[in-house]
């Protein structure tokens, strides 16, 4: 309840930083000469194939996290084994991918494997969209290893103690009291994780994948006008914007929720 | 690349086991991917060919906005190459980084990108010989900056897209300043806010250009292009077969002209070589029937 409360106060508009400088951007455009007619008709000629771009930025974003979530988790497990033998693996992956640019992982992703797999006779394509996928993928599963083990570790050691002391076994532990506070802890990061993954899928532009930004780029060359070339990057930017500040906002309402329990 | 630095940087025995296993993995996975040899054989068994285009902005190649289709002077050739095949045609978009690898790995089969003959190109390619076209390039410059040679570049700041062929004469022969963007577009906004005194692109699309309004205070000054060196479709080393029938296509369209009309209706300028070419051809027995 008083949380809630708290959060109808941070509405005020001095609270939304993001907002004002949205509307501030928007006003000084304005004020230095909107882009005329001639320059808008284009974009909206074009917002279809934009549209379609961004959908696909979305869907490689979406599938980057999920099986980065999958497979982080799966790392994450393996890192808090007693056993040394299972921990390393999982160490070196987090360490290896954590630690690579993510355009190496995605130029390594596009060029290393095979453009087609022959299975039964057939040819199955394989599309250069799910190879940036996998590409992103892989610094996600490391990065959500991470949140993982940082979200076990913050829950107060003494916890362990006293379960074991009323006769919990290490993996009921884990489970029924360890586990679900994690959940909690996990999800602002893990948001935060997803926005900049959605914002790295800009990224696939560059090995031709017919995204958001290489859309911008082919029509930018197609117009060629400078205004609209002007007018096209900075939609691309508000979109962006737009997806990924409400996650952003989402999370530091999380993030304040959870923050003391 | 990547095995010969993972094995070099790793004293750690966990890392040398890791690029192992790795090493392990891309091997299975390469076993089982396809090897296209004979580029005829593989278009035949498909019944299909895949053509790797450069969708860099008209005149040469762009996007339906509405239904992103592939369009544009390419995308036309590429056309008439699966139609002289007689086989159903996939248009991949390609880059100019990433064009040679494509073709390479089979990705696509024969290349229509923007891809001039060049000496180094034909060391790891091959090309069918008659080219389809002549393309060079103009310098855009602003009205009376006071450049009416070539030789005047010496020491200005020139803009290009990055990979370009036209970098090589513009430093080695010229002296000029490279300044290289990633596309033309923004080569173009760096010139308008003069951070270059020229842009360097293809001819044609420099040609189209200077017919919008918007760029009424620019001309094309010096009279000749730069470096103009034929158009050819690129092919994989070795390739004869498919050489020697797109060879019999392409001068089959100098014959009939179709190469004047898809240029005229694309805004491509034909060049005075395509003109020739096509009065070198224009009494040759037509083609019978490029279909087996």
């Amino acid at each position: 309840m008083a949380t809630e409360l708290s959060l109808t106060r941070r509405c005020a508009p001095g609270r939304h930083p993001g907002k004002v400088l949205a509307l501030a951007t928007l006003l000084v455009w304005l004020a230095a000469g909107a882009p005329p007619r001639e320059v808008f008709a284009p974009l909206l000629e074009w917002s279809p194939a934009l549209a379609k771009g961004f959908a696909l930025n979305i869907l490689i974003s979406l599938l980057a996290i999920g099986l980065g979530t999958l497979l982080g988790l799966a790392i994450g497990a393996l890192n808090l084994s007693p056993l040394r033998l299972l921990r390393l693996p999982g160490r070196l992956w987090v360490q290896v991918f954590r630690n690579a640019p993510w355009l190496v992982l995605i130029y390594f992703t596009t060029y290393v494997f095979p453009f087609e797999i022959r299975v039964a006779g057939h040819y199955l394509p394989f599309p250069d969209w799910l190879k940036v996928t996998l590409g992103l993928a892989l610094p996600a599963s490391a990065n959500v290893a991470e949140v993982f083990r940082g979200a076990v570790a913050s829950i107060p050691g003494t916890q362990w103690e006293a379960a074991r002391s009323l006769g919990f076994s290490r993996g009921q532990i884990l489970r029924t009291i360890i586990l679900p506070q994690c959940c909690k802890r996990m999800l602002p990061p893990w948001m935060n994780l997803y926005a900049v993954i959605t914002m790295g899928t800009a990224l696939s532009s560059l090995v031709g994948v017919h995204d958001l930004l290489d859309t911008a780029q082919i029509a930018s060359n197609t117009v060629n006008r400078v205004g609209f070339t002007v007018l096209i990057y900075f939609s691309v930017l508000a979109l962006f914007f737009a997806y990924c500040y409400p996650i952003s906002r989402f999370t530091r309402y999380l993030e304040r929720r959870y923050a003391f329990r | 690349m990547f095995f010969r630095h993972a094995h070099s940087s790793s004293g750690h025995p966990a890392l040398k086991a890791l690029a192992a296993l790795f090493g392990v993995t891309l091997l299975a996975v390469a076993g089982t991917a396809a090897h296209a040899d004979a580029t005829l054989d593989k278009i035949g068994e498909r019944h299909k060919i895949s053509v790797g285009v450069i969708l860099s902005g008209p005149p040469f190649g762009t996007i339906d906005p509405l239904t992103r289709a592939h369009l544009g002077y390419n995308v036309e050739l590429a056309k008439g190459i699966a139609q002289a095949l007689g086989v159903e045609l996939e248009t991949v978009s390609v880059l100019a980084p990433n064009r040679i690898q494509f073709l390479q790995q089979g990705k696509v089969d024969i290349l229509i990108a923007n891809m001039q003959l060049t000496e180094e190109r034909t060391r790891i390619l091959d090309y069918v010989p008659t080219p389809y076209e002549e393309v060079g390039g103009a310098a855009l410059i602003r009205k009376g900056s006071g450049i009416a040679r070539w030789e005047d570049l010496k020491g200005q700041p020139v803009c290009v897209s990055q990979g370009s062929n036209f970098i090589k004469p513009l430093v080695e022969i010229y002296g000029a300043e490279i300044k290289a963007f990633r596309s033309q577009s923004e080569s173009l906004l760096s010139l308008r806010g003069n951070g270059c005194v020229a842009s360097v692109h293809v001819s044609p699309t420099m040609h189209t250009l200077l017919e919008e309004p918007e760029w009424a205070d620019y001309e094309i000054p010096l009279p000749n292009d730069l470096i103009p060196s034929p158009s050819v479709i690129w092919v994989r080393k070795g390739e004869k077969d498919i050489q020697a029938r797109l060879d019999a296509v392409i001068r089959d369209w100098h014959r009939s002209g179709w190469l004047l009309e898809v240029g005229e209706r694309n805004g491509m300028h034909p060049s005075q070589a395509l003109r020739d070419l096509h009065e070198k051809y224009r009494n040759a027995a037509p083609l019978a029937d490029s279909r087996k």
